[in-house]
């Protein structure tokens, strides 16, 4: 399963990663005009290096993307730290827009 | 097919994209120039090939995200006929008059054309650099035949504007972050040099008044801050980068 972390966290953007047999899984978000920016890098011990960068206009959007992704089984710990995070993210975009 | 002005729109999002500070601008950017474009959907993908192979992939996504996923599960990245198309040509084209006829890449479409690419135009950026990082905007339209149209002439321009400065922006920024995350130094980038000539460690030590074994003893340090496994692939990475003249 591997560990999860939240390596930075600041009003506008957090960093979540884990690592584990497979490899390495990392995400940024960050709070921008208009939604959540998020960037999900995946890093396999071997083979393809990808990252997706998205930007979500609303929360139930992104929590769909979240909950159907892989993470949520093979990082779960990582999966409610990325939802959480989000959350936070998501009221303050809501606070700042009202 | 494009809106009215919407040269001076695309011109100011390219110009915007030269200045951009972080990816999340840039992304942001890339929205702008796509809805200016007339486009609905977008993906940007910059990709290294290495021979037949891919090794990384990063996508910009202007489009439903989850189609991202489910390519990069099925490993439609080894038989997308867009990107191929992009490793060996410049030229934007509709998708439409690319021919595909093996089974595997009529199933990448397929998928493309079932979230939002119902129509789409190819925009690939190359760099004089190097070879193997190459970069592709992918624009669609849930309208079938939308980049079919006469209008293409002048739409592919601003794309290819916007192509440009987005592929230009990546290497910029993997430059930048090769500098300051593998400390790259003005002594790494002499050996580099040397390495790129062709030039044997014997030779680079005699040149630097040095120990052959030091020599090699700097080249493996710096293969290990680079990430990679021998000393070709750090000219070649410094080259593709842009850190040397290729």
């Amino acid at each position: 399963m591997g560990t999860a972390t939240n390596r930075a966290a600041s009003a506008d953007a957090r960093t979540l990663s884990a690592d584990g047999r497979r490899g390495e899984v990392r995400f940024f978000l960050q709070r921008v005009a208009g939604g959540l920016y998020v960037e999900r890098e995946e890093i396999p011990r071997r083979g393809l290096r990808t990252q997706q960068s998205v930007q979500f206009a609303d929360a139930e959007h992104f929590e769909r993307w979240c909950d159907n992704d892989p993470i949520r089984f093979e990082h779960p710990l990582l999966h409610v730290n990325l939802k959480r995070d989000a959350d936070e993210l998501w009221r303050y975009i809501d606070a700042n827009e009202t | 097919m494009a809106a009215a002005g919407y040269t001076e729109r695309i011109t100011a999002v390219a110009e915007r994209i030269v200045e951009a500070k972080d990816q999340a601008t840039v992304h942001a950017l890339l929205t702008e120039g796509v809805h200016a474009l007339g486009a609905d959907n977008a993906v940007f993908v910059s990709f290294i090939r290495d021979n037949a192979d891919l090794s990384a992939c990063r996508f910009m996504l202007v489009c439903e995200p989850d189609w991202c996923r489910r390519y990069l599960d099925a490993g439609c990245f080894a038989h997308d006929p867009w990107l191929a198309y992009a490793a060996h040509h410049s030229e934007p084209i509709a998708a439409s008059s690319l021919p595909v006829l093996d089974a595997e890449g009529q199933r990448v479409i397929a998928l493309a054309q079932q979230n939002g690419f119902a129509s789409a135009a190819l925009v690939p950026a190359h760099s004089g650099a190097g070879h193997s990082r190459i970069s592709l905007l992918c624009l669609g339209s849930t309208s079938p035949s939308f980049f079919d149209g006469e209008g293409f002439g002048r739409f592919r321009l601003g794309a290819r504007l916007i192509a440009a400065e987005l592929h230009d922006w990546w290497l910029a920024r993997i430059r930048r972050e090769l500098i300051v995350k593998a400390r790259i130094t003005q002594a790494d980038l002499e050996l580099l040099r040397h390495e790129h000539q062709g030039h044997s460690s014997k030779r680079i030590a005699a040149e630097l008044h040095v120990s052959k074994s030091s020599i090699n003893s700097r080249f493996q340090r710096m293969n290990m801050k680079l990430g990679v496994p021998n000393r070709r692939l750090a000219a070649r990475l410094a080259v593709e980068c842009g850190l040397l003249n290729g």
